[in-house]
């Protein structure tokens, strides 16, 4: 065994020991070191055996053979992956099984089988607030501004990216150098001229939600022109030509020749626009004042306020309701997220 | 694109010059929306909140004096405000490395020929996702509250119970774990890249008797730096940003030990009214978060090392 090992065990040893020692204190009538050591045995325990197990771990297979090592070492991984997992997965399990459970049962145990399962929840859930609104009506109101976003958005994010991506002109350079400029450019700064701008312009809590649409229409998510310039980047310029020499005019060869090649890109773009507007939470904080214009996300707020304290499997229900759509977008189209992250990345 | 080809598109545009200029005049009608929607919705609200910052302007009653620096001065001597921007330095500096590290942890083990990547890969991306929601807030705070599920967990191993969220030594580091459970977009980025390392340079380095550890410092490291660099700026950019978190979870509390400065920037424009101080702060953060980038750019030169092959670097 090396030194660095010994001085690993002698320290396990050590960390042990404490835990054995504040097992023993009585932790109401101890005083000062002893009392801390009594409320850390738990830890102790926990970190002193996980050194001793890595110790040990380390010894008994040094001289392993190589396949022993290697399964192993296998096995160690997919513990950490499933440990992981479980740390990912299991609050969004516990949030599906509490919109279930009575709200005794919510906080007093981990199980995520609800032992006296009810709709509760759900009951309560479809009620309204005051009359102006409820979960269905919120949820239409999101999907109003959310789905027109997402078209409009990738309809000017595609033809600026054509424009930046498949022409030269006077001051070309400059513009692009603004347009990847605006991507650092944080939205705080933009957030309170904007909401100004806006109030003279009459759209605060317009019925059509103005203020969160209008933007998309003319290409103001840079990220998304910045995935698609790189998209763009891939496809053979040759194919415009041929399609020039055919006969194609500008749009002709976008929409015929570069949209269906540029599909899976938009696509991306349009799922990744998807989800962050129906995440989003300071536009319609901002923009949406009367509650029966609400989306999901100032409803699910709402909600919490109201009822945090008693009806946790209200809340909880009203939460999984609003996130339902993403998350069948996601599991649809998991593939597409997946390259969507990595297209408007740098290329390694 | 090889060479060849490349010279061959450019001898062709040069026989046609004709149709290079009607090509010119029509990019820049593509781009002008863009052009447009840029003057209206960024370039005219970012100057205007610079010549705010230096107003009192009022939310209602509009601008009454001009004050100079004096919102700038209040920005970093006020207590709350110098608060404030502590917070997110903390806040920034423990969310981002812890995030990255993590992220790329776990695509490092993902590396390895494990069956079932895939499954793996979509349950930690689902939380990236979702992450942003108000749902998701809603249910850290349920997580995370005095009679939450964290502290059941904690009550069943034996430990005290700890009142995370009202607890300001907790409360700050909660707002962040939110965010370190995000880590799934920068982990299949960093995940591509690890895909994108040559199987070969392991194995020359193993024969020449480099230890697993050597390799992930030496070959592993150098050859995604541009993808650490990519998540590096993403990340930071994010995380002085940050609102939703200490918004819905802790509403800043307790005592403004989660009140972030996205969060001091929406309180005093949309609750107290001053929109000039709370252009300051805006300001602020905007020249944090500007000169970290810059830093981070400048510095890329030393660490960020870009294959120059066939000119994807």
């Amino acid at each position: 065994m090396s030194i660095i090992g010994i001085v690993f065990l002698v320290l396990s040893i050590v960390l042990l020991g404490l835990g054995f020692y504040g097992a023993s204190v009585d932790v109401v009538s101890a005083v000062g070191l002893a009392e801390s050591i009594g409320q850390m045995k738990n830890f102790y325990f926990l970190l002193g055996g996980l050194i001793l197990f890595i110790v040990f771990y380390r010894t008994a297979f040094a001289k392993a053979s190589l396949r022993v090592q290697h399964a192993m070492s296998t096995t160690i991984r997919y513990i950490i992956l499933i440990g992981v997992g479980v740390f990912m997965v299991y609050p969004l399990l516990w949030m599906i099984s509490a919109t279930f459970k009575d709200n005794n049962e919510i906080f007093s145990t981990l199980s995520l089988i609800p032992t006296r399962p009810t709709m509760d929840g759900y009951k309560a859930a479809m009620n309204n607030y005051g009359g102006d609104i409820n979960i269905w009506q919120a949820m239409l109101n999101t999907y109003k501004y959310v789905i027109p976003k997402v078209i409009f958005t990738v309809i000017s994010s595609t033809i600026t990216a054509y424009g930046f991506g498949r022409f030269r002109f006077r001051g070309r350079n400059f513009l692009f150098a603004v347009l990847m400029a605006t991507l650092f450019l944080p939205q705080v700064v933009l957030n309170i001229p904007q909401f100004l701008m806006y109030r003279n312009f009459g759209w605060v809590d317009s019925p059509y939600y103005l203020a969160l649409i209008v933007p998309t229409l003319f290409a103001q998510e840079t990220y998304f022109v910045y995935m698609l310039i790189q998209f763009m980047r891939n496809i053979p310029r040759e194919l415009d030509e041929a399609a020039k020499i055919d006969g194609c005019n500008i749009m002709q060869t976008l929409v015929l020749v570069l949209v269906p090649m540029l599909w899976p890109a938009m696509v991306s773009a349009g799922l990744f626009q998807f989800m962050w507007s129906s995440n989003d939470f300071m536009g319609p904080l901002l923009y949406v004042n009367s509650p029966a214009r609400y989306p999901a996300t100032l409803f699910v707020r709402m909600s919490m306020d109201a009822d945090s304290g008693f009806a946790w499997n209200r809340v909880m229900a009203v939460s999984l309701i609003s996130i339902i759509p993403s998350l069948v977008v996601f599991f649809l189209a998991q593939r597409q997220f997946m390259d969507g992250v990595t297209a408007g990345a740098v290329k390694g | 694109m090889t060479n060849g080809s490349s010279a061959a598109r450019q001898d062709l545009r040069r026989r046609r010059g004709l149709s290079k200029l009607e090509q010119g005049y029509m990019g820049f009608i593509l781009i002008l929306p863009w052009l447009i929607g840029f003057c209206i919705f960024k370039l005219y609200p970012f100057v205007s909140s610079l010549v705010y910052s230096f107003t009192d302007y009022d939310l209602f009653k509009g601008v009454q004096n001009v004050v100079g620096f004096q919102n700038y001065i209040d920005a970093f001597t006020k207590p709350k405000n110098v608060k404030a921007l502590q917070v997110t330095f903390t806040y920034a500096f423990m969310t981002v490395p812890l995030k990255l590290i993590f992220a790329l942890f776990i695509a490092y083990i993902l590396n390895f020929k494990i069956k079932g990547v895939g499954l793996f890969r979509t349950a930690y991306y689902v939380p990236s996702i979702l992450g942003g929601s108000v749902a998701i807030a809603v249910l850290w705070k349920a997580l995370f509250k005095n009679d939450g599920v964290i502290n059941t967990i904690l009550a069943m191993l034996g430990f005290e119970s700890i009142n995370f969220l009202a607890d300001k030594n907790w409360a700050l580091f909660i707002i962040c774990l939110l965010r370190v459970w995000q880590f799934g977009s920068a982990m299949v980025l960093f995940l591509a890249a690890l895909k994108g390392v040559p199987e070969d340079l392991y194995e020359a380095a193993s024969i020449d008797g480099a230890t697993k550890g050597r390799q992930f410092l030496s070959i592993t490291i150098p050859l995604i730096s541009p993808v650490i660099f990519y998540n590096l700026v993403t990340q930071l950019v994010q995380a002085f940003q940050e609102f939703n978190g200490p918004y819905i979870i802790t509403n800043g509390g307790p005592r403004n030990a989660t009140t972030l400065i996205s969060v001091i920037v929406y309180n005093t424009a949309f609750k107290d009214y001053k929109v000039g101080m709370s252009s300051a702060m805006a300001w602020v953060m905007f020249v944090i978060v500007m000169v970290l980038t810059v830093i981070a750019f400048v510095s890329q030169k030393k660490w960020v090392y870009y294959s120059d092959d066939d000119g994807r670097g």
